[in-house]
Parts: structure tokens; sequence; C-alpha cells
């Protein structure tokens, strides 16, 4: 039982790791309606900004991941201003375009920085341990990180006035524009935070994970499946899919077998489809 | 935030587009050729082609473990450069030049397979590498048929099936797993080990010959894991074996991902366990655990990677000046086994394969003083390749501050008993399921030959 415990505190935990990494993805969905191929790539470049950073400023871990994120914010705006928004008019040309960033992200990571892996080390140390219950307090930490950044965006677009017009664009971009709100600058500024996001992801989960230049399509597929499952833009859906895949895979681990596990979140994704295609807390709507 | 059904239908039809192209892109890397098998014909010159014969090196471009792979790659070339220097391949009189072209083999068996054939169809004949397990298994009979002689370091057991146009340049999976036992049991009186294993066959020979090893000198495996070298998070699987309280812990992976379980083991309060560890080993990799691990790590590994010698540093410089990059243990097994097998067409006056393999043994034996990995000889099976006599270390790894280039990147243990040790499979293997009975272990005096 304390073995079972223990393994449901770990998916959790997981869960929320995987909640944030995918969070800017279904936020760039939700408001910009863009597959963003590029957010495994934009992540792995987060992690890396933040390696560099620490390890050349030597700053402490927390300023690192927001001077990382801060990094992350104008390189997606950039993005979107150079690249995704003259092709914003066709969804084959933004997925292409994502699929080349894709391709070559991890062979300008090799060239750069080399191949091997890159710690980010948090500083934080120890253990909790409970008779055979021990997760590292980094792990705690981390995902403490986790939620407040999550809470955070919660917050930003629940209760202010430019969250009211992130859902207005995301509502009607038409509509919104009629009011007043002009989508482009909200475009610009959701594809910047949403990649400032990823690059957060990335820095918390370097703590643990490593940065290497292979963790990009790692992030990519878990971030799919999050989304897809948790309902494409919605928030909650992402958090509770994160948590709900983390646990997944860390049971389907210990006590169902290490060689399916990692198939688990695909075989709930294939579930969802079938059962629940618009996800978990997706809306159902229908084609005009 | 809102969705409509058209924009959710692209996310998913641009899933489904994303991960089809991937698949694709996976499928057909590097498969422009035919199989273009060529039988063996006695020419020759079978393998010349344009007055160059071409030592492809197959291994992964991209990835986790190009700080190994690259190396490697580098390793064939500069014995292929100093054959051009010194004058090219001599064959019935005439020079060739030798070329070291890489071919991807994407660390998986379907691009291996596509870049051999490519590289078949276009009248290569010489492999080195092969990284995966999963690559020499693919090209299993592909490469005699074509007739292609593949060097290779990486042996699960299915590698060794029968398969007779393969030089096994490296120490097998299967051969010191007794050795290793002995060290964890005897010398750091380790009673309880937990094992994480690559899920392949590669993994599964490591672990269960030293299990079994163990286990007879009175040792319990505590928690056998499986991993796959794109996992990040193995934090279930360690945070598990506390209740075990192993004493120790046996990592077969090397390199990123062997680093990444070290670093997750640390985090779980298994900072003080010794371990032992398979794969290659980098130090720009293993620098980012710290001096903790270095500190309580064992590696069993060849001669010239825990012992210097001149022409040691003179290659890891030549390696770091043109890559900067710092050699690993299977940077030595690309270089001399690339060496013997030229060595060994000179000595038979062909390129065609099958006379190289044969001629082999002889070339390594009339070579011996001039491998860097201390190889007297090798041993020729009736139907499974031939076998370097490869002698092998325990080796801890020296401190971060170590000069790499002029250091040798382990430092032998200080204890006769393991050094020296037969890499290859032991014939006297005791229910070893491999029928390799023709294999004969090192005599003494073949022993002797050897740096001490």
């Amino acid at each position: 039982m304390a073995g079972l415990v223990l393994q449901l505190i770990n998916g959790v935990l997981l869960g929320g790791l995987y909640a944030l990494t995918a969070l800017g993805l279904t936020a760039q969905f939700g408001v910009m309606r863009i597959v963003n191929f590029a957010y495994g790539t934009l992540f792995m470049v987060g992690g890396y900004a933040g390696w560099v950073i620490q390890s050349t400023l030597h700053t402490p871990y927390v300023l690192t991941v927001v001077i990382a994120m801060a990094i992350m914010f104008v390189i997606g705006t950039g993005l979107e201003f150079v690249a995704f928004r003259p092709l914003r008019a066709s969804e084959e040309r933004t997925i292409l375009l994502g699929l080349g960033i894709m391709s070559l992200g991890p062979a300008l990571i090799i060239l750069t920085f080399g191949s091997a892996n890159q710690l980010l080390p948090s500083g934080v140390t120890g253990l909790f341990e409970s008779g055979p219950i021990v997760v590292a307090y980094e792990r705690i930490a981390t995902v403490a990180l986790a939620a407040v950044l999550i809470l955070a965006v919660a917050a930003f677009v629940k209760f202010t006035p430019a969250g009211r017009a992130v859902r207005a664009v995301a509502d009607d971009p038409v509509r919104a524009g009629l009011l007043g709100i002009s989508p482009k600058p909200v475009y610009n500024i959701t594809f910047g935070v949403t990649t400032a996001l990823s690059g957060g992801a990335a820095c918390l989960l370097a703590t643990s994970w490593q940065v290497t230049p292979t963790i990009d399509s790692a992030a990519l597929l878990i971030s799919f499946v999050v989304v897809i499952v948790g309902g494409i833009g919605s928030i909650a859906g992402t958090l509770v899919a994160g948590v709900l895949i983390g646990v997944l895979t860390t049971l389907g681990q210990v006590y169902v077998s290490q060689a399916l596990a990692p198939a688990a979140p695909f075989a709930a994704l294939i579930l969802i489809l079938l059962l629940r295609p618009q996800g978990l807390f997706g809306r159902k709507t229908r084609a005009a | 935030m809102g969705t409509s059904d058209i924009s959710r239908r692209a996310m998913l039809s641009g899933t489904a587009a994303g991960s089809l192209a991937l698949l694709l892109s996976a499928c057909t890397r590097d498969s422009g050729g035919s199989t273009g098998a060529s039988t063996g014909s006695g020419n020759p010159l079978l393998a010349i082609s344009n007055g160059a014969l071409s030592f492809a090196v197959c291994l992964p471009v991209s990835g986790a473990f190009t700080t190994v792979t690259v190396p490697w790659a580098q390793a064939v070339k500069y014995a292929a450069d100093e054959r051009n220097e010194a004058g090219g391949l001599k064959i019935k009189g005439k020079s060739y030049k030798v070329t070291a072209p890489m071919i991807d083999e994407g660390y998986a068996a379907a691009p291996a397979l596509a870049s051999a054939q490519k590289f078949f169809s276009q009248g290569g004949h010489y492999i080195g590498g092969l990284v995966s397990e999963e690559a020499p298994t693919a090209l299993l009979g592909v490469n005699e048929q074509a007739d292609a002689l593949i060097s290779t370091c990486i042996v699960g057991n299915p590698s060794l099936s029968k398969n007779n146009l393969r030089l096994f340049g490296d120490s097998l999976t299967q051969a010191t797993g007794s050795m290793r036992a002995h060290f964890a049991y005897d010398e750091l009186k380790l009673r309880k080990i937990a094992t994480i294993e690559l899920k392949n066959s590669w993994g599964a020979s490591y672990q269960e010959t030293f299990a079994a090893a163990f286990k007879e000198l009175g040792g319990e495996i505590v928690a056998r894991d499986y991993m796959d070298v794109t996992d990040t998070d193995f934090t279930a699987r360690i945070s598990g074996w506390k209740a075990f309280s192993p004493d120790g812990i046996y990592i077969i992976i090397g390199n990123s991902p062997g680093i990444t379980i070290a670093n997750q083991a640390a985090q779980l309060g298994f900072d003080s366990q010794p371990f032992l560890l398979e794969g290659a080993w980098d130090p720009n990799v293993y620098k980012t655990t710290g001096a903790a691990f270095i500190d309580r790590s064992y590696y069993v590994s060849q001669y010239p990677y825990c012992h210097t010698t001149s022409a040691a540093v003179k290659l890891a410089q030549k390696l770091h000046d043109d890559k900067n990059l710092f050699v690993t243990n299977w940077f030595w097994q690309g270089y001399d086994s690339t060496r013997m097998v030229l060595d060994a067409m000179e000595l038979a006056n062909s390129t065609d394969p099958r006379d190289v393999i044969s001629a082999l043994p002889e070339a390594v034996e009339k070579g011996a003083s001039k491998w860097l990995i201390k190889a007297p000889g090798a041993v020729a099976t009736k139907e499974k390749g031939v076998y370097l006599k490869t002698p092998v270390w325990m080796a801890k790894f020296r401190p971060l501050d170590t000069d790499f280039i002029n250091e040798s990147p382990l430092v032998a243990v200080d204890n006769a008993k393991y050094a020296n040790v037969q890499g290859w499979l032991p014939a006297q293997w005791k229910g070893y399921s491999q029928d390799l009975a023709d294999v004969q272990p090192l005599t003494d005096a073949e022993l002797k030959k050897l740096v001490g």
C-alpha cells in the first residue's frame, strides 16, 4: 500500500511538470489556433538558455528561470512576428514552418553546445522520507514553482484586462476586432508568453531530466498528448490531463510493464479520442 | 479559451500529419538504394571502387550519443588516413586509397539497415561502428549476402548467431560479468544491488551474466529495472528501490541516459552507493554529475582508456584539435579494428571480405605490438566470425580537473585480479547458451605478451 502511495505521489508530481510543459501549447492553440510543431524545440532552447545563464553568470536558480523566461519571451514574440504571422492565413504552412524548426533545432543545438547532457541544479537538496515513501525536495520545489506559474497564467487570463482581451480574441478574433481589440498584438504577446512558459518548464525539468538535444521530441510528444486529452485550449484540462498522464505512466512502469509503460499516454489518447474526442475539458462544437 | 471544430480538426490532422512525417522520415532516412547485394566473386578487388576502398562507419550522426559516435568515426578516419599517408592499401602490387564515409545508423534497426543496404549497393563492403544492439541484429545475414565485413563492438546474444563476416572488436557483454561480480562482492563488499538496463538484448546480456555470477557469490539482485534511451524520468523506478536498501547500483547504459539515471538516483538519496557502469562514457558528459559521481563509479575498459601511452596521447590531441571532443572507450576499438582489417587485406592480398576474415587472426597476431588495445590475437570461430582477444581492466574515472588529453580518462584499480582480464567470450562459461565451444581462452603465454 505504501508503495502505491509513493508511486501516486511520484505520478502526481510528474504530472504537474507535464501540465506546465503542455500549458504553452494549449494556450497557443486556444488563442491563436496554430499547431506549433516548433514547441518542443523552443522548450529545448529555453532549457539551454537557463543552462547558459547559470553556468556563465552563476545566478541563483529562480533568477535563472526568470531570465530564461524573459529571453524566451523575446524569442517567442520575434518568431511570431517574422515567421508565424506572415503564414497565419494557412494552417498547412504554419505546420510546415513548425516542422522545419523542429527538424533544424537539435542539429543547431548540437553544433552550438555539443550533445552532452547539461544539468541545471536548483540548489535544493534533501529528501522527504516517511517509511518507504521518499520524495526529493527538489522535485517538490520544482512542482511548486510549476504550480505557481500555472496559477499565474490562469489568474492572468481570468482576472486581468489583458487576460479578458486574450479570451475575447480566442473566442472570436473578428468580433474582438470590432470591439477595438486588435488580434495581432494579442497573438504576438500570447506567443511570447507561451514560449516563455515552455522555457520555464524546461528549466524546471532540467534539474532532473537535464537538458539534451533530444529533449525536444519528448516535450513535444507529451505536450500534444496532454493537450488533446485535456481538451484543446483548456488550462484546467491541461492540468488534469497532465496529472492523469503522469500517474498512468508511473503506475504503468511500476505495476504493469516497463516495456508497455511508455505507451500508456498514447493509450489514454486513443481512449479519449474514441470516447470523448473534444477531450476531458474541451467544448463540443459543430462545424459551420 | 475557445476553439472551433475546424480548428480542432486541424490540430488533430496536423498531429497526425506531423507524426506521419516523422515516421516517414525515420523509415526513409538514407534509403536511396536498392538492396544491391553483390555476390562473392573471389575478385581480389571486390571492394575497390574508383581506386579507393570505402571503410564506412555506421553510427548515429545525431542525438544523445554523438559525443561517443563522432570520436568513433574519427578513429576510423584516422586509421584510414594513416594508411593513406603510408602509401595506401597495397593489394596485388597496386596501392589504393582508403576512405571512411559516415553513414547513419540512427540508433535503430530500420535506419541502420537502410543505410547499410545503400552502402552495399554502391559497392561498399566494410562497415565499422554500430553503437546500438538493434543495428547489428538488423544486419544479420544481409551483410553476408552482400559480402560485407562488419566490425562491431556491441554484442548481445542475438549478435552471436551464425554470421562469419564479422569482427567483434571489443570485450563482449557476456564475458565480464564474473569479473564485475567478484569486484562488487569481494572488493566493494556489496551484497544487494539494484540494476537498471537498456531494454534490449545488450542490456539483458550484461545484467544476466552479472546477476548469475553475483548470486553465485552470495549476493542478491534486489531490483531489476529497464529503460529506453529516450526516457527522461526514472523517479518511479529509482524510488521503488528504497524499500530494498541496495548497497550498490548497476547502470547498464552509458553517457547521457546513464548520467540522468545517476543524477536522479543521487537526488533520491542514493548518494553513497557505488555505481557499476556500462556503455561508453565521455568526460564531457560525466563532468555534469560532479565529483560525487566520479568517486564512486567503476567501469570495465580497454587498455588505452585507462593507461596513458604516447600514441594514445597523440590521437587524443588530434581528436580534440579536430572536433573539440575527448576519446571514449570505443574510440580505440574503432581505431585498432580498422587497422587490423586493413592489415588483413594486405596479408590476404585481397579485398574480398571472405579472404580478409580468414586472414584476420594472423594479421592481428603479427601486429600485436602496435595495437593500442593490447590484443595479442584473435579467434576465428567456425561460423560466428572473428573475436578479438581484448583484455580489460576494472577502472575508476579520473577527477574532473584531469587533463583528459595527456591523461587517460580512467585509472585502473590497484588490484592485479582485475587487470588484464580476458574480455572475450570464455569457452569455459558454464550454462552459456550459445554454442561457441570452438572459442579458446587466452593462454598463459599470450597473457605474458600483454602489458602487465
